[in-house]
Formats: C-alpha cells, sequence, structure tokens
C-alpha cells in the first residue's frame, strides 16, 4: 500500500512540475493568434526539437514499441526505420511550408489547400478530415495515461482519475499558453522520456541478464526468430517495406506535424531540426531492448497483452524500488502527455481556422478566434476524455482509417507546394479514387501482395492524377493554371 | 552547384530509405556477427540511423552553415 502511496506522490509532483512550467510560458507567443496556434513564427531551433520529437512519440512509442519487440521480434524494427526516415519530410518540405505561411499568413494546412486551389470547400473538407482523425488519436493518448496511473498505482489512482489528471493538467498549459506552453513542457517531457527510456532499457537487462549482450546470446539459442525477419509471427518484405514507407513520407500530412512547420523561426532551423532528428529516434533502442527482455522473461506464460510489456517487467520481474516505477510511470505519462498537448491544440485551432471560420464564424474578429480556439482545446479534450470513459474498441480502427485518407492529401499538397500546373480537379480526383481505393482494399476485398493497403491507395491517386492532368492539358491549351 | 547538392542529397536520402526497406535490409537479415553485443540486423538499422545523421549533417553545413540566411 505504501508503495503505490510513493508512486503516486513522485508522479503527482512531476504532474506539478509539468504545470508550472506550462503556465510560466504563458504570454510568451502573444496574445495574438499567430502567438497563440504558432509561437508568433517565432520557435527556435531546440524548442523545435523537442516538439517535433514528442508529437511523433506517443504513448504508442512508450509501451507498444516494447510490445512489438516481445511479441513480433524484428518486425519492430520498422518503428525505428521510419521514426529515422521522418527528418527526410522535414527537410524537403518544412522550409517550402515555412515561407509560404509567412508570406501568406497560412497557420493550418486547409488554409494553404483552400488559398492554393481558390476553393474554400477543400479547405473545409481538410479541416473536417483532420479533426476526425486527430480526436481519436487524443483519446488513445487519454486512455494510455488512465491505464498506466492504474497499473503503476496498482489501482490506487483508478482509470477515470488518472486520465482526468493527467489531461487537467494538459488542458490547462495548452488553454492558457498555446504553442509556448507545448513548446517548454515538451522540453521537460523529452527530456523525462529519454532519461527514463534509456535508464530502464539498460537496467532491465542487466538486472535479468547480466548485460545486453548476454541477453542476445541466449535469444539466439532459445528463440532466434524473434532476431531477423520475418519475426516470430511471419511478417512479409511488402508489409514491412511499405508500412515503412506510408509510415515515414505520408506521417507529415498529419495536421499536428504539418502546422508546426509555421511555427520555425527560418527554414534553416527547420533544417537543423531534421539533421538532429535521428538523434531523438535512438530514444527507441532501449525501448526495443526492454521488449526484447520479454521474449526470455514471458516465454512460459505469454502476457495476454503486449503493449504491457514495459509495466510488468518493472513492476514484477525487475523488482524496482517504488521510487524507480513513479519516475517509470512520469516518463510514460510524459510521452502520453506532450503528444495530447500537440493534440489538443491542433485539433482546436482545425476546428475553428478551417471548419468555423469559414463557416459559422465568418469574419469573427482576432480576439474572438483566439478565444473560441481555447475553449475549443477544453472542449475537444473533455470530449475525447468521455469517448475515453466509454471505451469503444473501434477507436484504433477509426484512427487507422483516417489516417490512410490523410495520406491521401500527399499529392494535393506537393501540388500546393513545387507543382503549380497541378489543377484543382486533378488532386481532387486523385484524393477520391485514392479514398476510395484504400478503403476498398483494406475493408473490402484485402491487399494484394500483402501490401499496406495506403500504398496502392496513393498508386491510385497519382493514376487518376496524372490521367486528369493530361486531359485536362487538351481540352484548354495554353492554360497553365485552374 | 545547387543541382550537384540537390541530387547528392536525393541519393543520399534514397540510399538511406533503401537500406531500412527491401532490398537493403534483405542483405542484413542475420544475427551473426554480432555488433556490439546486437544481433547484425539491429546493428544495421542502429549504423544506418547514424549514416543518415552523417550525412544530412554535412548537407547542412554545405548549404547553411556561416551566417543566417533565409
Amino acid at each position: 500500500m505504501s508503495d503505490s502511496v510513493i508512486v503516486t506522490g513522485v508522479t503527482l509532483a512531476y504532474l506539478l512540475v509539468v504545470l508550472w512550467v506550462g503556465l510560466r510560458a504563458r504570454g510568451q507567443g502573444g496574445s495574438s493568434l499567430e502567438g497563440y496556434v504558432a509561437g508568433g513564427r517565432h520557435v527556435g531551433v531546440v524548442i523545435l526539437f523537442f516538439i517535433l520529437g514528442a508529437e511523433i512519440f506517443s504513448a504508442f512509442a512508450f509501451l507498444g514499441t516494447p510490445g512489438w519487440a516481445y511479441q513480433h521480434g524484428a518486425p519492430a524494427f520498422y518503428i525505428l526505420a521510419y521514426l529515422s526516415l521522418v527528418p527526410i519530410t522535414i527537410w524537403v518540405l518544412g522550409p517550402r511550408v515555412a515561407a509560404l505561411g509567412r508570406a501568406r499568413g497560412y497557420l493550418t494546412q486547409g488554409d494553404m489547400i483552400a488559398d492554393h486551389y481558390q476553393s474554400k470547400g477543400l479547405g473545409v473538407l481538410a479541416g473536417v478530415i483532420g479533426v476526425v482523425a486527430l480526436v481519436p488519436y487524443l483519446t488513445i493518448q487519454i486512455a494510455g495515461a488512465g491505464l498506466l496511473f492504474s497499473a503503476a498505482t496498482d489501482g490506487l489512482v483508478p482509470f477515470w482519475l488518472g486520465a482526468l489528471l493527467a489531461f487537467l493538467v494538459v488542458a490547462a498549459y495548452v488553454f492558457c499558453s498555446g504553442l509556448s506552453g507545448i513548446g517548454w513542457t515538451n522540453l521537460v517531457q523529452g527530456i523525462m522520456m529519454i532519461a527514463i527510456a534509456w535508464f530502464l532499457g539498460l537496467a532491465i537487462p542487466e538486472r535479468l541478464f547480466d548485460g545486453v549482450g548476454e541477453m542476445f546470446a541466449r535469444l539466439q539459442a532459445e528463440a532466434p526468430e524473434h532476431l531477423i525477419l520475418p519475426g516470430a509471427n511471419g511478417m512479409g518484405w511488402g508489409y514491412f517495406s511499405t508500412a515503412i514507407l506510408i509510415s515515414a513520407f505520408g506521417g507529415a500530412m498529419w495536421p499536428h506535424l504539418f502546422m508546426k512547420f509555421y511555427s520555425a523561426d527560418s527554414g534553416r532551423s527547420l533544417r537543423q531540426v531534421s539533421v538532429f532528428y535521428p538523434l531523438y529516434a535512438y530514444l527507441l533502442v532501449p525501448l526495443l531492448l526492454i521488449g526484447f527482455a520479454g521474449v526470455l522473461v514471458f516465454a512460459d506464460a505469454p502476457l495476454a497483452r503486449p503493449d504491457t510489456v514495459l509495466l510488468r517487467l518493472v513492476m514484477d520481474v525487475a523488482d524496482f524500488s517504488p521510487w524507480v516505477v513513479g519516475l517509470m510511470l512520469s516518463g510514460a505519462l510524459a510521452a502520453a502527455m506532450s503528444t495530447g498537448a500537440n493534440l489538443a491544440h491542433t485539433a482546436a485551432v482545425v476546428l475553428v481556422r478551417d471548419v468555423l471560420g469559414t463557416t459559422l464564424m465568418r469574419g469573427a474578429s482576432e480576439r474572438a478566434s483566439v478565444s473560441a480556439t481555447r475553449w475549443s482545446v477544453l472542449g475537444l479534450s473533455l470530449a475525447a476524455y468521455g469517448i475515453a470513459l466509454l471505451n469503444p474498441a473501434s477507436l484504433v480502427m477509426i484512427l487507422l482509417t483516417a489516417y490512410g485518407v490523410i495520406v491521401q492529401l500527399f499529392p494535393m499538397v506537393l501540388g500546393a507546394l513545387f507543382f503549380p500546373s497541378l489543377r484543382r480537379v486533378s488532386v481532387m480526383a486523385g484524393a477520391i479514387a485514392g479514398s476510395l481505393a484504400f478503403l476498398l482494399l483494406d475493408f473490402g476485398i484485402g491487399s494484394p501482395l500483402g501490401w499496406h493497403a495506403g500504398v496502392w491507395g496513393v498508386l491510385a491517386n497519382l493514376m487518376v492524377l496524372g490521367v486528369c492532368q493530361a486531359l485536362l492539358a487538351r481540352q484548354v491549351p495554353g492554360r497553365a493554371e485552374a | 552547384m545547387s543541382k550537384t547538392y540537390h541530387t547528392l542529397v536525393g541519393l543520399h536520402f534514397a540510399l538511406c530509405t533503401l537500406a531500412m526497406i527491401w532490398p537493403g535490409a534483405l542483405i542484413a537479415n542475420r544475427i551473426e556477427p554480432t555488433l556490439f553485443g546486437l544481433p547484425f540486423l539491429f546493428a544495421w538499422y542502429i549504423l544506418w540511423m547514424l549514416v543518415l545523421f552523417i550525412g544530412m549533417w554535412v548537407a547542412f553545413g554545405v548549404r547553411h552553415g556561416g551566417h543566417r540566411d533565409e
């Protein structure tokens, strides 16, 4: 009992520190919309690095990565590969997006699409898709925080209270401080995550097997199939490779990642962040080690839920003191909260600017927009909390489906950035064809060659886009832009 | 210089990507020899992450080193 009290105390202390840092950042970005949404476009390299890093390293990365290594083995390298390839997209797209945003006042993806293609409808559509995708994503972070709390404190802090505590803190600093609050807290949370992950990743193999090398020597003798592809459950090369490609390059279409390009103080800063980004991806290495330790430890009594492998090892097997368990809980909460803060902030901005701003709130003053965005942060966080309590099992499916559709925005965004000759009709037809192809393959007939369905969607998208461009070029000779 | 620069950066990105998926990872799909106590395939990914980092660092220095522009 007293152990649970120590765990809870350590974690509450951590939450208070985060709250204090987040509220202190208030006023740094100014009270303008640009300040609240994009930190006044003055966010420098260090904070930008932690914002872009922390929003991708979610509760899923912290718990799911060891879970994958434990369950599948080598296919978990897919997470390592795609996260280290993400900076390529930041390098290529980032500076151009930042420059366009500065010149034309864009703050969202929808802004850019609606302006470039001269279509308000297209902007609203991008906004609606964004919100539909972001809310389940936020719900998963909130549910993750609740599960972590109740497991690590042996139920002293129940699911509903743990989820509520973590997200009241997040909603409070996002409400008050906007992107500046997210930036400074992500610095703290990022350092916390990295420190805890490396400590546990080295300490667990050391305690249980006298070191990492010895652990892998035993794995080679007892479960060698975990160490090479196709892994323990036979994941094919086609799926492995296409899943990496779609996650690494389609990932930048997530509004919460894409919108951060606008907040950079210069294109140079974005390039510098992408240079150092692979170093953030090394955070996954210790998490993979923990998963591999689980393969040996739980060889005789497999876990019902693979994503609990980190929790079970720390609490039941490695026999750490409650102070360490409290720090582990704080580190895992940091992963959930730092991503959650970005998601709540982005969903609110997209809702107010792309969806309401062009419809119900047309012509609203800047002050009204900031205020509406703030209250939307609270409203959407509460909605996501409510959904987390109901805990519908279809949540992950909604998320994956929405992601498959979001990726289909890729050609449209590339067109707005680099290919001015692409016409509105072509990119729309392409996006619709790509989305339908993805949905059909994912829910209907199954994906050919066992590839990731998103890749087929993008191929269909590009084919339709190409055909439309060719037809239009013939119909209206001499007109470059529609 | 600009065209050569972009081609080289593009090639570096393509090489790192292909090393991490089929067919690059196919040739590294083995346990022996172990490096730093890690199975070969695991070490392969860690090394390519480093290659990606170093290449981008060099590219950044060539283009954006010195004074702040843009």
